[in-house]
């Protein structure tokens, strides 16, 4: 046998023998135990849920005035149905403005859906349009699955906005078979890619990344110390065996004791998660090297301390102080990154009088300051909101946005975004002049804005508006209750009617008066909902519910006219343009699909893209378009000019290709692209030459950044980094949803190499072995 | 000092020396060998003498490859010594020899025969004869923790002959074990000298290497002092003319003391047998008396018809040698 092999199976012997190793191991085998009952399960039910509830607020008050006989007549028949004492509760609700808490509301709702005569043509007269309702409604013997359907289907019609519209499916948590919690508003299908991506790794991160490492690198710190033992060593240093390969062999020999625990722990885990979830997912098992290779980052730095030193006190300390280096850097680099940095990335951008004017991130609205040379924040420092929009309307010089809080993967409660209108100035003689007006040091807290020249406050967009589209010098709201049309002049009408007293509004005109439903009664359309306008016509292309659906419109309303089936899980994230006559669908992580509008078939994939998630598209105005993947690509499609002709796009070679977060045509067909975080370049028509950069000037702060912290960051040691590369081991390509909503699209993708936390890793515990090689080398023992 | 002979040379040192350096900002320098040559022939039972700090240590640790030599050469088995190639012909047992606290003696005996290139198989063919060698019979699958220090020894001698070496370099192997187990490692290293292995021996205990070696050598202060068979070096490092003659007679010390011609020093004494006494027997003793002058007294005492029962002649030991050699070079 060759030595180092004999040094080796001597520490998988020590290991074995060793007291610690079994504790630990009867610690994971106790979680694992533990754990094993923990399941979900997943049901057809249309159950109410408070997770349901978009505005349950809105929704009390709706039922309180349905209890003194107002609201809609559908309102009306749901609170006839709830029980005696609620509907008492809703009467003092009225009068005393009692708070009501939301689980005697979802209770209360959830006894309605079981009675059979909730519906009446009277109070839901456009019910029977729907195919899926009418087959309920003309079931004489519905079973009661049935009959809470329909109920459901009902509530939903009744309130729309409060309530998000049922899926019919929902997860539960079971332990031993025991249900808890409320169901979550996820397929089982959603949840996987959260508990694969985000779950698992947490598990792995805090048990095997934290509890066990530090646990391991106190076990382990003798192994090298006790080489050095007089009588030990001297012996072993007899035999032939270099002393690089003794020593590479003990240190190899130190991570057996870790390879065992993290082994049994993810083996464990792997079997757990498939037979009690059914998620069996091979990267649990590819972790296991990874957190190996973590452990060797600490057990390098304890070796060397070991030889120097040979002491293992001293090695645990070093190794923690060095753990801790590493958090401190890590940290310290983050916060910079956050603060330090600037305004984070530019993600949507639109063009004003050869100006741009971008959102960002954080929900703030900048507009470029020329003669400073960087970027200002317009009306207020807004932070942690989504903006919607913006939408420009280069004729009457209004930008509108909207604004909301934003919660990832659709779990935020309150989906009634703010619309905010800002009369834009002569952007192009002094930029900077409108913004500073906007806030004065006296500016009051509840200013009414309408009397404001520059920025209006107008009243919320209707409930659950996912996006805003521009339309016919407005725009359109989309809602899973329908597109909504944003009239100007019912807008002026509601000013001119508002009645003021003491010099305060007493009430703001209704969103209901301002954004008018333009879509049929019979809209069955669910979040997530993507749209676009088609090119030189009225019409939208629409995409929800797994199909895609053009929308013609006939001067009051807009109507279905074709529509086609994708072959796309209801749930998935599509973003769709139109090129001409041709509308590209783009599903989340997959090839677009290049659909013929005129004759609704699909006619063919975007190959030259493959399996990438759009976020952002653009039309210019000659009708090409401009797609960006998440990964920071842009691709260019221009229309085909004979019909026959299939889309070709191009990757343009852009200055900032790969780091492009949003892009935007103006009217002359060039293309602004913002890249690299902050930066804007504008392309001439052909995207040959850069006509026009913006590049803000380098703060201080950012000086800092750039040349102190973050090289110190870049040469510094990053365990934590591997977290990245378990994440993408973890993350199943076939199961993968990055998004559950479009809005999550927006969400910064970290593009990061998994594998890079692994060489540059790699490097420092090179680096550390060799310098102990030497070391021992050099040393008289 | 070095012998000259073409008989095959286990260890072959030349002009070696070794000097530690010590601290990081004030460098102390310590010689811990200086010009040391020495050969030792294959075959032979070689001890190595010296009293704490002598140099012993760094010697086979230069032997071994732990040290890098200063200066100079040291060759085993006609290898660089330290080569991989010499390190596979060495069986070595170190002072004070600790092993890991997971092992038994078994499997012990398995690593380090893992270590010295063996496959379990030979490990398997040799190991009972060894522990039989040992007398640890029975106690093989005990665990190490457990063993008292002369059966770690013991054990320790097992592992350094486990893989047959040509050269066994044993520093202190009776360290800490009985008169018993001493005797059994007297018989162990005859039975290898007889099966021609090299041992290199490093022992504190004089009498044991003088009933063992057959060529010792002595250092003092990093210095090879004396080199040579055990009467060599008597010969070489005691002086003849300290030696001293006692003789039995059977004649009373009155009759003695008026043999006319003794020489000048001669002390007589009675011999007492117990209290019981014994008229006319009594011990002359001189000191510092050559072969010339032996005779001379032989024949005075002859001439006044004394009967001369028994003459002894002092023969100096090796510690005596051992303490002429330190001595000096510490003067």
């Amino acid at each position: 046998m060759k030595p180092y092999i004999a040094v080796l199976y001597d520490s998988l012997i020590e290991s074995v023998r060793s007291r610690v190793l079994w504790i630990l191991m009867a610690g994971w085998l106790l979680i694992l135990v533990a754990l094993f009952p923990l399941s979900l399960s997943e049901e057809e039910t249309y159950r109410v849920s408070s997770s349901d509830l978009n505005n349950a607020r809105a929704m009390l008050d709706q039922l309180a005035q349905a209890s003194a006989g107002r609201g809609t007549r559908a309102q009306r028949a749901v609170y006839e149905k709830l029980d005696e004492e609620f509907q008492e509760t809703l009467k003092d609700r009225l009068r005393t403005q009692k708070r009501i808490p939301v689980g005697q509301l979802v209770s209360s709702l959830n006894e309605a859906l079981n009675q059979e005569d909730l519906y009446s043509k009277e109070a839901w007269p456009t019910a029977e349009r729907r195919e899926e309702l009418k087959a309920l409604i003309d079931d004489p013997s519905k079973t009661t699955d049935e009959l809470q359907k329909l109920n459901r289907r009902l509530v939903d019609l009744a309130f729309p906005g409060s309530i998000r519209s049922a899926t019919g499916q929902a997860t539960w948590v079971t332990y031993a078979g025991m249900k808890f919690m409320d169901p979550l508003p996820f397929t089982l299908r959603q949840i996987r890619p959260f508990i694969e991506a985000g779950l698992y790794p947490f598990i792995m991160w805090l048990g095997l990344g934290q509890i066990a490492m530090m646990v391991a690198i106190v076990v382990t710190a003798p192994m090298i110390p006790d080489m050095f033992q007089t009588g030990s060593l001297h012996l072993l240093l007899s035999k032939p065996l270099s002393r690089s390969l003794l020593f590479l062999s003990k240190y190899l020999g130190g991570c057996i004791f870790v390879a065992m625990n993290v082994g049994f722990f993810l083996v464990g885990l792997y079997f757990y998660s498939g037979m009690q979830l059914g998620i069996w997912n091979r990267g649990i098992l590819w972790c296991i090297p990874v957190f190996i290779f973590s452990f060797m980052i600490f057990y390098s730095v304890s070796a060397l301390v070991g030889l120097i030193w040979k002491n293992p006190i001293i090695c645990v300390v070093l190794t923690a102080l060095f753990w801790g280096i590493c958090f401190t850097v890590g940290v310290v680099r983050g916060f910079a990154n956050e603060f330090l940095k600037g305004p984070p990335t530019i993600q949507a951008m639109v063009v004003a009088q050869d100006t741009p004017i971008t959102a960002n991130q954080q929900g703030r609205l900048l507009f470029w300051d020329q003669p400073a040379n960087s970027w200002k924040v317009g009306f207020g420092e807004v932070n942690g909101q989504r903006l919607l929009g913006p939408i420009i309307n280069s004729k009457d010089g209004l930008l509108y946005m909207g604004r909301t809080q934003f919660v990832p993967f659709g779990l935020g409660g309150n989906d009634s975004p703010r619309l905010q209108i800002v009369r834009l100035p002569e952007l192009s003689s002094n930029p900077t002049q409108a913004i500073q007006d906007e806030n004065p040091p006296s500016k009051k807290k509840d200013r009414k804005l309408w009397d404001d020249s520059r920025l209006d406050t107008a009243p919320e967009l209707p409930p659950g508006t996912s996006d805003i589209l521009p339309w016919k010098d407005s725009f359109l709201s989309l809602t899973p209750d329908g597109i909504f049309w944003f009239d100007r002049d019912a807008v002026s009408k509601a000013e001119q009617q508002k009645v003021s007293v003491l010099g305060f509004d007493l009430k703001l005109p209704q969103a209901t008066e301002v954004h008018k439903k333009i879509t049929q009664p019979d809209w069955d359309f669910r979040r997530p909902i993507a749209a676009n306008t088609i090119p030189g016509t009225d019409s939208i292309a629409l995409v929800s519910k797994g199909k895609l659906v053009r929308f013609d419109f006939d001067g009051k309303k807009l109507n279905a006219q074709s529509s086609i089936e994708l072959d796309l899980p209801p749930e998935t994230v599509a973003t769709v343009v139109v090129v001409g006559e041709h509308a590209i669908v783009c599903p989340d992580s997959k090839t677009p699909t290049v659909v013929n509008l005129q004759e609704m078939i699909i006619t063919g994939n975007l190959d030259a893209i493959g399996n990438k998630t759009i976020k952002r598209t653009a039309n210019a105005t000659d009708g090409r378009v401009a797609i960006l993947d998440t990964e920071g690509k842009l691709w260019v499609i221009a229309n085909p000019e004979k019909q026959s002709e299939s889309l070709n796009p191009i990757a343009p070679n852009l200055v900032g290709q790969g780091n492009i977060s949003t892009m935007a045509f103006d009217q002359e067909g060039r293309l602004w692209v913002a890249h690299h975080v902050k930066q804007v370049d504008v392309w001439d028509k052909d995207l040959q030459r850069s006509e026009k950069s913006f590049r803000p000037v380098r703060t201080t702060a950012e000086w800092l950044f750039d040349y102190l912290i973050n090289p110190f960051y870049l040469v510094n040691p990053k365990p934590s980094a591997l977290q990245n590369t378990i994440q993408y081991l973890l993350r199943n390509p076939e199961n993968k949803i990055s998004a559950v909503d479009r809005a999550d699209l927006d969400i910064p993708q970290v593009v990061s190499d998994p594998w890079q936390p692994i060489w540059s890793n790699g490097i420092f515990i090179a680096v550390m072995l060799s310098a102990s090689c030497w070391l021992l080398y050099r040393q008289d023992l | 000092m070095a012998t000259t002979s073409a008989e095959p040379l286990a260890i072959d040192v030349q002009q070696l020396s070794k000097t530690y350096r010590e601290g990081l900002i004030v460098r102390r320098i310590h010689p811990a060998l200086k010009n040391v040559s020495l050969e030792v022939k294959a075959g032979e039972v070689f001890g190595l003498l010296g009293p704490n700090g002598a140099g012993k240590t760094t010697l086979i640790k230069v032997l071994l490859g732990i040290l890098h030599p200063t200066n100079g050469i040291a060759q085993v088995l006609r290898q660089p010594a330290g080569s991989k190639a010499a390190r596979r012909k060495i069986g070595y047992l170190p002072e004070n020899l600790v092993f890991p606290r997971h092992h038994t003696g078994r499997s012990a005996l398995y690593f380090y025969g893992r270590l010295s290139e063996m496959t379990d198989a030979q490990i398997a063919a040799r190991e009972q004869e060894l522990f039989d060698l040992v007398s640890l019979q029975g106690r093989q699958n005990e665990a190490v923790r457990r063993y008292s220090k002369g059966m770690r020894q013991r054990l320790g001698l097992a592992q350094a002959m486990l893989h047959d070496p040509d050269l066994l370099i044993l520093d202190e192997p009776t360290d800490g074990l009985d008169p018993m187990g001493r005797s059994q490692i007297r018989d162990v290293l005859d039975k290898l000298k007889q099966r021609g292995k090299t041992v290199f021996l490093n022992s504190h205990i004089l009498q044991e290497v003088e009933l063992i070696c057959d060529r010792v050598a002595i250092m003092a202060l990093g210095q090879l002092r004396g080199i040579g068979t055990i009467d060599e070096l008597i010969r070489s490092h005691t002086d003849d003319q300290s030696s001293s003659v006692k003789l039995e007679v059977l004649a009373s010390p009155d009759r003695i003391n008026q043999v006319p011609g003794l020489p000048q020093g001669v002390l007589v004494e009675e011999i007492d047998f117990g209290g019981l006494g014994h008229e006319g027997l009594s011990r002359i003793a001189l000191e510092s008396i050559d072969q010339s002058g032996v005779d001379l007294l032989v024949d005075i005492l002859r001439q006044a018809n004394i009967s001369i029962l028994r003459i002894e002649r002092a023969r100096p030991s090796l510690e005596q040698v051992f303490m002429n050699i330190v001595g000096a070079a510490k003067s």
